[in-house]
């Protein structure tokens, strides 16, 4: 483009005047136009057998240590295993370790699988695992994850196979931080910064190109130690539009979009028959957030009012066309910790308005125009949130509360909620795996910036309930530690759960192997071929 | 003449470019939201957030960042990303290409539509294709981009095949993304060629170039159309500076990979560097390519006076 620029400077040079003078700078232009789109191909067409995927948004890093957004962390688990792993429930399956033993309960013992590779053909060894945890605690890569090791009181290879990690104090949780993926000290060092655009892993693919507002390319790791994936490569085509998304898998372009395709329209594409549909629970849980700071929200009556106002099946039935089940509890059904005897607060107007009343906020003008109080819902500006927003709150009137929806642009949205600067708001836990959560999520000490208390709840019995599980290592035990949790909650409702969206693939009809998990995992996609 | 213009427009631009970059700069740092919480989460300890903010230099009071920015200007130095560390400079090198190539394209769809449009139903005002041409003039300004789009996907791309849904794949990949963009463009341009032509052909010396048997299209060419283009060319100069920092729509819906998507990203992850570094770059596009302007007044022109 370099040369069109300089043309458009030549052209005040031109001293004939005339419209053929600006009709020949328009044939150069023309002719320039030409030559850069000719010279500019990204070369994204999926060879035959490749599968094409297309996702909403490109990764910002493939570098396991720093990935915090649902895509980087997504694709790099197919280019990074971690020690541990999680199967299609949940649970923790072996992946590089192919055993561990609990040597008490603050110390562990992993044993490597014999023979592992890196990408570049470089041995794994106990050297690099103890490298990627330690990169991470020792802040020199500004890992989000660092917190998460911080009970962590030594790590050391013990030879080149076997890894020994003590900790200060047991921490039942922390097995699960152990997926995170392994990196190449070697290549890590190496690569510096630019680690997270060229990551050498021993994951089942291996980065060709990272186009991160474009394409990531993934090819089939032939080295790979586990059951090889199916197809030869992975193709993620960046497609932000939701609508040119689901034009590209109609007419073919891509093969498969997991959750990427807006409920409203899937009806209809999926008409054809060309186009198949599958789904399964989820395990990302929407919810209201409340402010129990706020002189209203206090009031557990009002809280409770409030959900029993809020009609979920109107809007799992029209927002979302069936595609999300009613949530009780942050856990969703298919995590081992969820407690199945929890219930549910109904649709239930009269009862929300019975319990205003209580709480001392009853109707000034019964079914006149004055409300009961005024609320403020804040929500970011994604469509999809705001339509929300405003059918809850339109629910929300019914019953006498006035509601104002305000959307936010992301940032400031998300900043207003950790410093408390809110009402209501609506948001969804993502990723959840360990009942651990509760501590981030209700424990008092936790208020931002310190956790993810964002609603500012406090709870003495919860406080100890949440710090006896993190030190139970019975996982029996925990799991009734953790109902007793999710039950007191329940009826606290510091948040309003909402709903569970079903995790939504939507796929090309010569596709054989697509499933779903909760968490909506890339891994399946190695199971993925065509016919 | 020319020379000594451009040269005077050009040491001109400075005060006008400085402006620019410090309202952008302190635009920016009024808006809410910490780059630190997007980057590291919520579950980051405090002193990593301390350390990431030293690092990123946003604990420095703002006169301190603003001098350090402005120092960088000066050295054409525009920073670094914060979120993948890569210069801003070359991160925008990346996709100007990108963005101007649709702009120009855009252009050239407006320009090589409306004017014929104009001419043609100017030569034959009032008549069917006139108001035809003014109709579909009408419609097009009313048509969002955001709607065209996808419509213009869905009957190219997907039913009868012929051009690529988006990307930037191959020569046509161009073609509906610059219609797209273009196609408000050439509504607005055709309906101010046809006003402007019918201002000219009502002249006196059109009146006369055809009392002395010049032929109506020697009239309508090589007489009236040059000497209505003046008010087109201004508006087209005006115009290619919206194109360039108003396409980020059309590039969001076509996947182009333009600066627009670059700014828009940078926004939403705070990267303000490339925030920065963007809105600059798009500034001082829309400055330049108005200066340009002013030179084509001479080249349509003779008579115009610099």
């Amino acid at each position: 483009m370099r040369e069109t620029q300089a043309t458009l400077t030549g052209s005040c040079a031109f001293s004939v005047g005339g419209v053929h003078t600006i009709w020949l700078i328009s044939a150069i232009l023309a002719l320039v136009c030409i030559l850069s789109v000719s010279t500019s191909c990204r070369q994204a067409v999926a060879a035959k057998g490749d599968i094409n995927i297309a996702v909403a948004a490109g990764p910002i890093t493939l570098d396991p240590r720093l990935a915090t957004d649902a895509e980087s962390d997504k694709i790099s688990s197919l280019i990074c295993d971690g020690l541990l792993g999680r199967d299609d429930d949940g649970g923790l399956t072996p992946m590089l370790a192919d055993r561990f033993e609990r040597i008490s309960d603050t110390s562990y013992r992993f044993f490597l699988r014999d023979g592992l590779l890196f990408h570049d053909g470089t041995p794994l060894t106990a050297e690099d695992v103890v490298y990627t945890f330690s990169s991470i605690m020792d802040g020199s890569i500004s890992s989000p994850f660092r917190s998460s090791f911080t009970r962590v009181a030594a790590i050391e290879a013990e030879s080149p196979t076997v890894v020994r990690l003590d900790l200060k104090e047991p921490f039942a949780p922390f097995l699960s931080y152990l997926t995170r993926g392994i990196v190449s000290k070697k290549a890590a060092l190496a690569a510096g910064a630019s680690f997270g655009t060229h990551p050498v892993c021993a994951g089942p693919y291996k980065l060709v190109r990272f186009s991160p507002d474009n394409v990531v390319e993934l090819e089939a790791n032939a080295a790979y130690y586990g059951e090889k994936p199916r197809n030869a490569r992975l193709l993620f085509d960046v497609i932000k539009d939701d609508n040119v998304r689901a034009l590209k898998l109609i007419k073919g372009d891509v093969d498969l979009v997991q959750n990427g395709i807006p409920a409203l329209i899937i009806d209809g594409i999926t008409k054809s028959g060309e186009i198949r549909m599958k789904n399964g629970d989820g395990s990302v849980m929407s919810y209201m957030g409340m402010n129990l700071t706020d002189p209203i929200l206090s009031n557990k009556k009002v809280r409770q009012a409030i959900a029993y106002a809020i009609d979920r099946d109107e809007i799992i039935s029209h927002r979302f066309k069936g595609m999300a089940s009613k949530a009780n509890s942050i856990l969703s059904p298919a995590n081992w910790a969820y407690d199945g005897e929890l219930p549910q607060y109904p649709f239930d107007p009269a009862k929300a308005m019975q319990l205003m009343d209580e709480a001392g906020f009853k109707d000034p003008d019964g079914p006149g125009p004055l409300p009961r109080f005024r609320l403020t819902y804040k929500t970011s500006t994604v469509k999809e949130r705001v339509e929300i927003a405003r059918m809850i709150a339109h629910q929300l009137e019914k019953v006498g509360i006035s509601v104002r929806v305000a959307p936010y642009e992301w940032a400031t949205f998300y900043r207003d909620v950790r410093k408390g600067n809110f009402q209501i708001y609506t948001l969804s836990w993502v990723g959840v795996s360990d009942p651990d959560i509760f501590h981030e999520v209700c424990g008092s000490s936790q208020f931002p910036p310190n956790g993810l208390n964002r609603d500012r709840y406090k709870n003495a019995e919860v406080d100890a309930l949440v710090e006896q599980g993190r030190t139970t290592m019975d996982e029996g035990e925990r799991k009734k530690i953790y109902s007793r949790v999710q039950q007191i909650v329940f009826d606290d409702l510091p948040y309003v759960p909402l709903w569970y969206e079903k995790n939504v693939v939507l796929y090309r009809k010569g596709l054989e192997g697509v499933r779903v998990r909760p968490d909506a995992s890339y891994r399946v996609f190695m199971d993925v071929g065509k016919k | 003449m020319l020379r000594r213009y451009v040269i005077r427009r050009i040491i001109g631009l400075l005060p006008v470019m400085l402006a620019v970059a410090s309202i952008v700069f302190f635009l920016i740092h009024a808006i809410p939201g910490d780059p630190v919480d997007l980057i590291l989460g919520e579950r980051a300890l405090v002193a990593d957030r301390a350390q990431l903010s030293q690092r990123l230099h946003l604990d420095e009071p703002v006169a301190v960042q603003y001098g350090r920015f402005m120092a960088g200007l000066v050295r054409g130095d525009l920073g670094s990303s914060i979120t993948d560390a890569r210069p801003v400079a070359s991160l925008i090198a990346e996709r100007y290409g990108a963005t101007l190539l649709l702009a120009v394209c855009a252009m050239f769809v407006a320009v090589g539509i409306a004017i014929p449009a104009g001419v043609f139903a100017a030569a034959r005002r009032g008549s069917f294709w006139d108001q035809a041409a003014m109709l579909a003039a009408l419609t097009g300004i009313s048509v969002p981009n955001f709607w065209l789009g996808p419509v213009l996907i869905l009957i190219f791309s997907v039913h009868l095949g012929w051009l690529p849904i988006e990307g930037r794949d191959s020569i046509s990949s161009i073609i509906l993304p610059a219609i797209t963009l273009g196609a408000a463009l050439a509504a607005m341009l055709s309906r101010m060629t046809r006003s402007s032509m019918i201002d000219e052909i009502s002249k006196d010396y059109v009146v006369t170039a055809r009392a002395k048997g010049v032929s109506e299209r020697g009239v309508i060419y090589r007489h009236a159309l040059r000497n209505a283009l003046n008010p087109v060319i201004t508006i087209v100069g005006l115009q290619v500076g919206t194109l360039l920092a108003g396409a980020i729509i059309t590039e969001k819906i076509f996947n182009w990979p333009g600066v627009g998507m670059l700014l828009l990203d940078s926004i939403s992850r705070r990267d303000y560097p490339v925030v920065q570094g963007c809105i600059l770059v798009i500034s001082f596009a829309y400055v330049i390519v108005n200066a340009l302007t002013d030179c084509l007044y001479r080249v349509a022109d003779p008579r115009v006076k610099l």
